[in-house]
């Protein structure tokens, strides 16, 4: 299957601490990967990476047969490849709708004066922009929020509103960072139902960090786990959860027990 | 979408049937406080683009407007008189040694080059962010004043240029407002806007969703600036002398206070603190002179910018984020963490 997204030896040094070292990625087209591992392992730190948000020490990404290491999030993301953020990055002030048609921007082509003079092909865009803001509200049942403020959503909507703002972007890869961070048990489950779905509707690839195990293994076909910025284990959820090195970062070696 | 356009329609003509009523009835000292007001609400009403909708605090308004003084004032002085001020040699873009532009493409040449500036001071000075722009962007205040006061072969120096032919009137104030007003508001109802709002917010929420933050930065600082500009040259047709002096931080600060005053990134929000503080600033003059406390308006002015930060953030027009159209049924399904 046609890797769609691809990492080589991706390195990142902060000062003398080491966040990624060496870390590998093949993504096939339309899969879901999960990326596991505890605190501090450097999962946020690969996804800024990929995204452009921080540029990388040393290392390559390819991204749909194009090196992307160098590039800026936004040319990232207009090739196709965006992300949520674990500590929400919404638009507190400005509502759910208004959150949503920001992400259209880099699909609008009307230019400035256009624009001024409200011509047709400015009121043809705005349409198109809105009836996708419908479809993905009616998708996220958020359609009753439409003018709602975004820091007045309650936390899960906030969350969800996160995911849909991303899909706004029409990604091909989408890379989600602890989506069901802070939700109860039933949020979560939904929150997975979802993230199926649009999988399924927009024939997503997709990349997962997460803390909750029964999620991620759920959702992901393939599971890589990250200690110390470098991928220690990788494979199916089953091979993943027996993995003795993969007990081990997460819990510690056993001296004292044994 | 249909409806605001109408009202913008309805509301040109209202104005100008407004202006010409004043301009008909009102004796000319109420004129000059109208024309005042339109003036200042041009450069506020720009100003808000930068500070209020792209959230860059800019301090930098005032040399914009000093730039489009100076370039329309230049531009538009009688070949006569410029002998006796010491200014025939004009570089080509200031008009040349001999042609005097009429007043509307001046006005137009002095917004072009206060946009011009803000572009190359942008580049490096966008790349700050909060009082540390604000800082820089002062200090670009300072340095075109200083120009002013020094280039004396162009601007004659701290003297100041007078005997500016007198073109500004009610009507071209209010046409410049106008085209000021629905230019701003179709940027922000736009993806210019959106994107210029969204920077504001969250600007790495808004670079991973496509949009180049220096970009739209730059865009929204070059715009306020042309209108700024535009604001100037009126300013300057308008009391027919102008001086360095004029356009230092002070101007910046009324306007600023003006912005904040009537509620920053509303499209209403500007206007109203204008309006609210030049009235209140003549209202008051007849007392200022008879008290003979001198200084005593712009007093009033720094308590109410400390009384209005203090009790109502979001200025006058502004509504906290927390009160607007929330629907009125409890939100469900939510979870338990909102």
């Amino acid at each position: 299957m046609e890797t769609i997204l691809q990492v080589v030896d991706l390195w990142k040094h902060f000062g003398g601490i080491t966040a990624v070292s060496g870390y590998e990625l093949e993504l096939p087209r339309g899969e879901i990967y999960g990326l596991i591992g505890p605190n501090g392992a450097g999962k946020t730190t690969v996804f800024n990476l990929i995204s452009g948000v921080i540029k990388p020490s040393k290392g390559k990404i390819i991204f749909k047969g194009r090196d992307i290491t160098r590039f800026r999030p936004d040319q990232v993301s207009t090739l196709g490849l965006t992300r949520t953020f674990q500590n929400l990055r919404l638009f507190p002030s400005l509502t759910v709708e208004m959150n949503l048609k920001i992400a259209a921007h880099m699909h609008a082509r009307c230019g400035f004066w256009p624009t001024l003079f409200n011509t047709p092909f400015f009121f043809r865009e705005e349409k198109a922009i809105e009836e996708r803001v419908e479809t993905i509200l009616e998708l996220f049942g958020m359609r009753e929020f439409a003018q709602e403020i975004a820091s007045n959503l309650p936390y899960g909507w906030q969350r969800k509103l996160d995911i849909a703002r991303a899909l706004m972007c029409q990604p091909e890869v989408l890379l989600l960072d602890e989506p069901s961070a802070g939700m109860n048990t039933s949020e979560a489950e939904d929150l997975a139902h979802l993230i199926e779905t649009i999988h399924g509707e927009f024939r997503l690839t997709m990349m997962i960090v997460e803390h909750r195990m029964p999620f991620v293994m759920g959702l992901a076909r393939k599971i890589q786990v990250l200690d110390y910025g470098s991928v220690i284990a990788f494979g199916t959820p089953e091979e993943i959860r027996n993995d003795s090195r993969v007990i081990e970062a997460y819990l510690g070696v056993g001296d004292l027990i044994a | 979408m249909k409806r605001p356009e109408l009202a913008f329609v309805w509301g040109g003509i209202l104005l100008f049937l407004g202006v010409f009523l004043a301009s008909q009835f009102l004796n000319r000292y109420l004129i000059h406080i109208l024309v005042l007001i339109g003036i200042y609400s041009i450069a506020t009403v720009s100003l808000n683009l930068t500070n209020g909708y792209a959230g860059l605090f800019s301090l930098g308004h005032a040399a914009f407007m000093a730039i489009g003084a100076y370039a329309s004032t230049l531009l538009t002085f009688p070949l006569p008189l410029r002998e006796a001020y010491e200014l025939p040699k004009l570089p080509w873009f200031l008009g040349g040694p001999d042609f005097v532009w009429p007043f509307f493409p001046a006005l137009c040449m002095g917004g072009a080059l206060a946009s011009f500036a803000a572009l190359l001071i942008g580049a490096p000075v966008l790349r700050l962010r909060g009082h540390y722009l604000s800082v820089a962007s002062l200090g670009f205040v300072v340095i075109v004043t200083t120009l002013a006061k020094t280039m004396k072969g162009i601007t004659r120096g701290p003297m100041g240029i007078s005997a500016i032919p007198l073109y500004t009137n009610i009507y071209w104030t209010y046409l410049w407002l106008f085209i000021t007003v629905y230019v701003i508001w179709r940027i922000v109802h736009s993806r210019f806007g959106r994107a210029i709002m969204a920077l504001r917010e969250d600007e790495t929420a808004a670079q991973v969703l496509g949009v180049y933050p220096m970009k739209y930065k730059l865009f929204s600082f070059v715009v306020g600036a042309f209108f700024a500009g535009v604001a100037g040259g009126l300013y300057a047709h308008f009391t027919k002398a102008i001086r360095p002096l004029e356009f230092s931080f002070f101007l910046t600060f009324q306007i600023v206070v003006m912005l904040i005053l009537g509620g920053m990134g509303t499209t209403a929000g500007p206007i109203v603190g204008v309006v609210s503080l030049l009235t209140l600033r003549y209202a008051l003059k007849p007392l200022e002179e008879h008290l003979k406390i001198y200084g005593m308006i712009e007093l009033i002015y720094a308590v109410l910018l400390i009384v209005v930060m203090l009790w109502k953030p979001e200025g006058i027009v502004g509504r906290s984020p927390g009160k607007k159209k929330r629907p009125t049924r409890v939100l469900e399904g939510g979870g338990s963490h909102g």
